[in-house]
């Protein structure tokens, strides 16, 4: 266990609620976990008191002595912010020397096929650049866990595929957890192997992205199907819903041979059999579908 | 040590890189020298040469320069944008980043302060009074805490760079027209020559500089100067931590039990 968190509340002074209420949960090593939740959920909060930056009720353990918290535990925020005038190069080395590492600026650079951009200034780097580096430099000095506050947000797609890659290999190799807060569902099921999700401070739902799915549709998946005028309603032994010419229903694991064959049978075409999403698992549990900012919808 | 050192080194670097804060700490003093030594060549002062007293007086404007504009501004900043709490997590505390950027503005200060020595001496000939080296030196280091006590009191109570950055130049310019740093305060109305001791504390650290200079005691005492200046630092400082205090508890997170 590298972090564990025991009924963990913080409530900022003047507030009428906790900002953080009661929360609990833990990090393994080589883990990756997420909290997800809109703005204001209380996920900078908490990783404030991860990192003893705030009081806090409850209790919070480490996996190591906690007076070496800020060697082993590093925080990269979605604004990662360098200063002005700093280079790649300059920032990467003072890394290197504030954690005592041994490894060298070229060496760092070249793992995140960064080493073109060492004489560039920060601040003239796309945002997937900077938050590359931004993970780089979390990495420096062989943490055990980083914490990643809302990395990719603001960032194209093809920029958060980028970061996604860089996370996977950082654990691959480095054997680093990787505590995530995001409000991107797609990212969260890609990388996480435990997702929680926080609404106004509390923890909601606490589980894979596998049991959380299973949790919300009870191991049913999702049957679509084209219909044209000859297909054959009188048939079908399935209830669906139907939008335009495409024919949903959804059905449990078990069924899936016979409703595909009495899809066929029925004229049906196209048909596809899905797995139900994270995202569908979020909205259904949750009530609420998160906007690129955080915010609900 | 290691830790100070290097981010020392990085603050350095940063600084000599921002092109506009260099020139305009190198050529301030140099154009004001140039100008107001053109337009006061003839003036004298208390029988000191008035272009001879412009040298001190323009290293006070470079010590404020650089801690009301480029510290102060590099530390507001640095908090407002989360770079003094990444920092921290790195475990930097805010007193090591403050002190490490004040001792980084302090090489950048002596660069300067020496280079505009070394212009008026290439310039017009003005040698620099290496047999009161002592009582200068002294001095300089009360100006200097002076200005890190005042941009000390203004972090305190100014924590985003919009609200900082122009009163501090604003603060920086009342001190420098209104401190009898640009030109003499014999130029100035009768009254205002007598209010500036109560409106603008800078003025003790002009009269002990000048005085420390010269050693011309008409000017000023260096040793009561300097204490005045000292004592109006110490209480920039307490009325600072008083407000910080005031300030963090109204935003320190408290517990909520049930």
């Amino acid at each position: 266990m590298l972090l564990e968190l025991k009924e963990v509340s913080v409530r900022y002074r003047g507030a009428e609620r906790n900002a953080v209420d009661r929360v609990s949960f833990s990090v393994e090593e080589n883990q990756i976990v997420s909290i997800v939740g809109h703005n204001g959920a209380g996920k900078s909060t908490l990783i404030q008191a991860i990192m003893q930056d705030i009081h806090y009720a409850g209790q919070i353990t480490y996996g190591f002595p906690e007076k070496e918290l800020y060697k082993w535990i590093r925080v990269q925020t979605q604004t990662s912010t360098f200063e002005k005038k700093a280079k790649v190069k300059d920032m990467v080395q003072l890394y290197i020397q504030l954690t005592d590492s041994r490894e060298t600026v070229e060496a760092l650079l070249e793992s995140v096929q960064m080493q073109d951009f060492k004489h560039a200034y920060l601040e003239k780097l796309s945002g997937g650049e900077k938050q590359k580096i931004a993970v780089l430099l979390a990495t420096i000095g062989s943490p055990k866990l980083i914490i990643l506050d809302e990395l990719t947000t603001g960032l194209d797609v093809v920029s958060r595929r980028m970061i996604w890659d860089l996370l996977n290999k950082i654990r691959r190799d480095k054997g680093i957890s990787i505590l995530l807060t995001s409000h991107f569902l797609d990212e969260v099921e890609y990388l996480s192997d435990d997702v929680i999700i926080l609404e106004r401070g509390a923890v909601k739902q606490h589980g894979t992205v596998g049991e959380l799915v299973e949790h919300a549709f009870d191991r049913s998946k999702l049957a679509t199907s084209l219909t044209d005028s000859s297909f054959r309603y009188a048939d079908l032994r399935y209830k669906y819903t139907k939008h335009k010419n495409k024919l949903m229903i959804e059905y449990r694991v078990e069924q899936e041979r016979d409703v595909f064959d009495n899809l066929q049978a029925c004229g049906g075409y196209d048909i596809r059999l899905q797995q139900r999403t994270f995202e569908e698992a979020f909205l259904k549990l949750i009530g609420y579908q998160l906007d690129e900012k955080g915010e609900t919808k | 040590m290691k830790t100070s050192l290097s981010l020392t080194k990085y603050h350095l670097k940063l600084l000599f890189r921002d092109l506009p804060s260099v020139l305009m700490a190198f050529l301030m003093p140099i154009g004001f020298y140039v100008l107001f030594g053109y337009m006061l060549q003839d003036a004298n002062v208390n029988n000191n040469s008035l272009t001879d007293l412009l040298i001190p007086l323009y290293i006070i404007i470079i010590i404020g320069n650089a801690v009301f504009n480029v510290f102060g501004v590099l530390y507001v900043n640095a908090k407002e944008s989360g770079n003094l709490q990444k920092f921290k997590f790195l475990g930097v505390s805010e007193l090591r980043f403050s002190f490490t950027l004040f001792v980084a503005t302090l090489v950048f200060q002596l660069v300067v302060i020496i280079s505009f020595i070394l212009f008026t001496y290439f310039f017009d000939g003005s040698v620099f009074p290496q047999d009161k080296l002592l009582p200068i030196l002294a001095t300089l280091c009360v100006i200097l805490v002076f200005h890190f006590a005042a941009v000390f009191f203004l972090v305190s109570l100014l924590k985003k760079s919009t609200a900082y950055n122009p009163i501090a130049l604003t603060l920086f310019m009342y001190q420098m027209f209104l401190g009898g740093l640009t030109f003499p305060l014999q130029m100035f109305p009768e009254f205002l020559q007598k209010a500036i001791y109560y409106i603008n504390p800078i003025i003790y650290g002009r009269d002990a500089l000048l005085t420390a200079w010269t050693g011309d005691s008409s000017i000023g005492h260096v040793l009561r100067d300097n204490m005045i200046l000292l004592s109006f630092s110490v209480g920039l400082v307490v009325a600072g931590m008083i407000l910080n205090r005031i300030l963090l508890s109204q935003k320190t997170a408290v517990v909520f039990t049930r």
